[in-house]
């Protein structure tokens, strides 16, 4: 099934075209393999690398909060065991400061602004320290600034950061941000960090001292390290509340979420986890027991996805676009030498054996050509040797001509001689003798190929003046000879073989004299000889015989040769052609193309 | 050969696609015309603070504008005009008038500009959305929380900024719709004034004496009844009810002056209004209404955490 299809695919393609298809699938099936492979390595290389560093940034984000925590608490410490502050705080505790007298009033005034003094410098350190108070368990606000006065309506004894560090004395408590009212007219966002104040003598609570820090001090942290891909950090304290989010405006007015419940879930918190097309990472501080947590977008990590996408495509094309080119080169490297081969066997098949494949190759193809070459070069030879035995059987058959000529006419006329002396006809004698010696001379016995045509018509004017003297009374001759053919050449004897045929079949059956009349002239590319006796004439079916072997005895041998061989030498389109009618007698055309002679 | 020319297409074709590909979206131009760029009231800034946010998640060019006052029709007018000048691709607009912004929006709109109505509607069929409390349930929560305080006989007043707004209209229909025409003494209109109010609020209660409840449904009215109140130590006497939620206003519902308050959400208002320019400019289909919501606020319930966010806007 499988063979049979691509059996139809190929059946009509070349081979250069099926070799370039066939490798261009194949590279470019092979290349989309290689590049889905390596893109998802990278996508998911990406995403290993983006969780370590996200993991990483958080570490440092978790770091600096501690240190910066840290120090807070510190500051809270420095503060929560100031003599002056616990001092305060006690006289608030323990004594009715309403009922104090004027000396009295003057010396918590004194440790008043002695304890203001002690916050405020430390107030100072740090720019994002918006307020440091203490309250004492009776509800006296004393602020670092001592201009600033107490929210009546704060509420702050119901508030986390004021009670939980009555329940958790040496603790501190670290609140998440929320909305500080305590001083009168301001309201703003801050982190708190409280703690109880203890007298020591007692060991008593004696008032809660509180750090409040702008809001945006967490902010500064976070946004100190930069996320990728629109990543963000965002805490939580340990019960889950949102302390820190960039986006916090947009989760409070109900129209972002945080995953925070499927988060806090997890078993494993210091982790990275896939939600929705997001990673998030979690870690928790020691220090303040927040659990900060990263979110980033997974196809935000790859927003160069498309990118890399196109680029493994782009690469993709060119890949294949350049195995195309190769492929093309490659194939067209194994065809042409066929190709070659191929015209070259196409012009042998037209007939043109001289051609020779050049190919130089020591590949199979390289071994076709040698073996075509042999083929053509014997193929060659043999023609060649067959044309030249042909030509050698022809020449053989002329001079076997010229030998049969020789004895039987010689004895012929010689006989001819002698009843001509015998009976006294000494002109005839004369005349005879030579005609015979002229016609040795000139051509018979030199067995030359052509021969000049006045020459050729000088020989039969001396076989004519013979035979006419052997038969008189039977043969009377004219030849009529255009005078611009004289100098034609012609192959050798072809008007004696035709005469001889017309005296013996043509005239002597017949009664009475006979007449033979040569006639030679020429058009523009041929010599035309007829010769036109009056004899008994031929039927078709003799004219036929004559012109091809199937005569048996040698009557008819003169004049195939000499048809054969003008064919031979000059094309079938010349030779020897027939006209006669029975009783009336026989016209014999011969046709040599001009000046072929010379050749 | 065919074979060959349909590569060829193929890859120009992929080319090309790629080069779209590495085109980015464009950054559209979006004005926000509030009613008054003033800091009173605090709502518009709240507003911006929500567009600001939405332009900068969906980058986009953002511009706050807005009029010297929220009663400033032809400074609207004039800054619309300004808008389609510079071609912007769309306008977020709080309309101080019902009618008279509808010619000016409709040449803005006719100029290839998406109109979204925030706030405050428009007389315009061809806004893409409107995005706004629904003001007649904020006058039905104002009305609601009175009866906390119920008395059947008890008669109550309403302060209202201006006669036309139609944010006026609307949400003195919710009040009238929760407790009827019987114990309406009447509406005052202070103009924006808060001395206006003021005046007002001392006026009612004394040509009153049953005066239970004070309606001031929207943030100059309210704070000017607050004051009067303050003023004359009547917080025990009568059930002051405001919406939305100024520092001052913070202050008095701290203490007792102000019951309750019915507070918008301003900061949703903005950001639903620019996310819709340019969901609207993306070809994204929009709701012909979107209802932003309104929370009550106590003296309870100010410092939960999800209405602290709402409350205080201004220092974050």
């Amino acid at each position: 099934m499988r063979k049979k299809l691509f059996y139809k695919i190929y059946k009509n393609q070349t081979i250069a075209r099926t070799i370039l298809w066939s490798f261009t699938t194949l590279i470019a099936i092979s290349i989309a393999i290689v590049s889905i492979i390596s893109y998802n390595l990278t996508v998911s290389n990406l995403k290993e690398n983006a969780i370590k560093y996200n993991a990483q940034l958080l570490k440092e984000v978790n770091r600096n909060i501690d240190s910066y925590m840290t120090n807070i608490k510190n500051m809270a410490n420095v503060i929560v065991d100031n003599k002056d502050v616990i001092n305060l705080l006690s006289t608030y505790k323990y004594q009715d400061v309403k009922s104090f007298n004027s000396d009295e009033k003057s010396t918590l005034t004194d440790i008043k602004i002695k304890a203001s003094e002690h916050m405020q410098n430390i107030e100072k350190t740090r720019s994002e320290i918006k307020n440091i108070a203490i309250i004492s368990l009776k509800g006296d606000v004393i602020f670092s600034n001592l201009n600033k006065k107490a929210n009546k309506y704060s509420g702050y004894n119901l508030k986390d950061w004021y009670l939980k560090p009555l329940s958790y004395k040496y603790e501190a408590i670290v609140s998440p941000s929320h909305v500080q009212n305590l001083v009168e007219g301001e309201y703003s966002w801050v982190i708190s960090v409280s703690k109880a104040v203890i007298d020591y003598n007692t060991g008593e609570v004696v008032g809660v001292m509180i750090i409040d820090l702008d809001y945006n001090v967490i902010e500064e942290i976070c946004s100190s390290v930069e996320l990728p891909a629109d990543g963000y950090i965002y805490i939580l304290d340990k019960f889950y509340n949102i302390i820190y989010h960039p986006s916090i405006d947009l989760i409070y007015s109900g129209m972002k979420t945080e995953k925070i419940n499927e988060l806090v879930n997890l078993s494993d918190i210091n982790s990275s986890h896939i939600f929705d097309n997001m990673i998030y990472t979690t870690n928790n501080s020691e220090s303040t027991d927040w659990i900060t947590i990263s979110a980033t977008n997974k196809s935000g990590i790859l927003a160069n996805k498309e990118q890399l996408i196109i680029y493994y495509v782009i690469l993709g094309f060119i890949s294949v676009a350049i195995a195309t080119i190769v492929s093309y080169v490659i194939s067209k490297n194994i065809t042409s030498p066929i190709k070659n081969l191929e015209s070259s066997m196409k012009k042998v098949t037209d007939g043109d054996l001289s051609i020779r494949s050049n190919i130089e190759l020591n590949n199979e193809i390289g071994k076709l050509s040698t073996s075509f070459n042999i083929m053509t070069e014997q193929t060659e030879e043999l023609l060649n040797r067959l044309v030249s035995n042909e030509k050698q059987k022809r020449e053989s058959e002329i001079k076997a001509l010229q030998a049969q000529i020789n004895p039987h006419f010689l004895y012929n006329t010689l006989e001819s001689i002698i009843w001509l002396s015998a009976s006294g006809k000494n002109d005839e004698v004369v005349e005879i003798t030579s005609a015979l010696s002229k016609l040795f001379r000139t051509s018979i016995g030199k067995g030359d190929r052509f021969v000049l045509f006045k020459l050729e018509i000088q020989n039969i004017k001396s076989y004519l003046t013979i035979q006419s003297v052997r038969y008189q009374d039977v043969l009377n001759y004219e030849i009529e000879i255009n005078p611009d053919v004289l100098n034609e050449k012609v192959p050798t004897l072809i008007l004696q073989p035709i005469v001889e045929n017309a005296i013996y079949h043509g005239l002597k059956p017949r009664d009475g004299a006979g007449n033979i009349k040569i006639l030679a002239q020429k058009d523009e590319k041929m010599l035309i000889i007829d010769i036109i006796d009056d004899g008994v004439g031929m039927t078709g079916d003799k004219i036929e015989k004559i012109l091809t072997k199937e005569t048996v005895n040698n009557k008819g041998i003169g004049v195939l040769n000499v048809h054969e061989r003008i064919k031979l030498l000059y094309g079938d389109e010349y030779g020897l052609s027939f006209e006669s009618e029975l009783e009336k007698g026989t016209k014999v055309t011969i046709k040599i193309p001009l000046k072929q002679g010379e050749q | 050969m065919k074979k060959r020319i349909l590569i060829l297409t193929a890859t120009v074709l992929f080319i090309i696609l790629t080069c779209q590909l590495f085109v980015k979206n464009p950054i559209y131009n979006i004005a926000l015309i509030a009613k008054t760029t003033s800091s009173e009231p605090d709502f518009w800034r709240i507003v911006d603070q929500g567009a600001k946010l939405a332009a900068k998640e969906f980058n986009a060019n953002y511009e706050f504008l807005g009029g010297e006052s929220e009663s400033d029709i032809d400074g609207q007018i004039e800054i619309i005009e300004k808008c389609i000048r510079e071609n912007k691709d769309a306008i977020v607009l709080a309309a101080t008038d019902y009618n008279k912004l509808a010619d000016v929006c409709k040449k803005a709109y006719e100029n290839g500009i998406k109109i979204i109505v925030i706030d405050s509607d428009l007389n315009a069929d061809f806004k893409e959305t409107f995005i706004a409390t629904d003001n007649i349930k904020l006058g039905e929560s104002m009305a609601e929380i009175s009866e906390k305080y119920v008395n059947e006989s008890d008669k109550f007043a309403v302060i209202a900024h201006i006669e036309t707004s139609y944010t006026a209209r609307t949400r003195l229909e919710g009040i009238l719709n929760v407790l009827g025409m019987k114990n309406f003494i009447g509406i005052n209109y202070c103009n924006g004034s808060i001395d206006k109010a003021y005046e007002q609020t001392i006026d009612l209660i004394n040509k009153n004496a049953d005066l239970k409840y004070i309606f001031a449904i929207n943030e100059t009215s309210a704070i000017g009844a607050a004051r009067a109140i303050n003023d004359y130590k009547l917080k025990d006497e009568i059930v002051l009810i405001s919406c939305d939620s100024s520092f001052e206003q913070i202050t008095y519902l701290e203490n007792g002056i102000i019951k309750s308050t019915v507070i918008q959400k301003p900061f949703n208002m903005g950001y639903l209004g620019v996310k819709s320019a340019i969901d609207s400019l993306n070809g994204l289909p929009l709701p012909d209404f979107v209802d932003t919501e309104t929370v009550t606020i106590t003296v309870d319930n100010m410092y939960d955490t999800e209405n602290q966010k709402l409350l205080f806007y201004s220092t974050k």
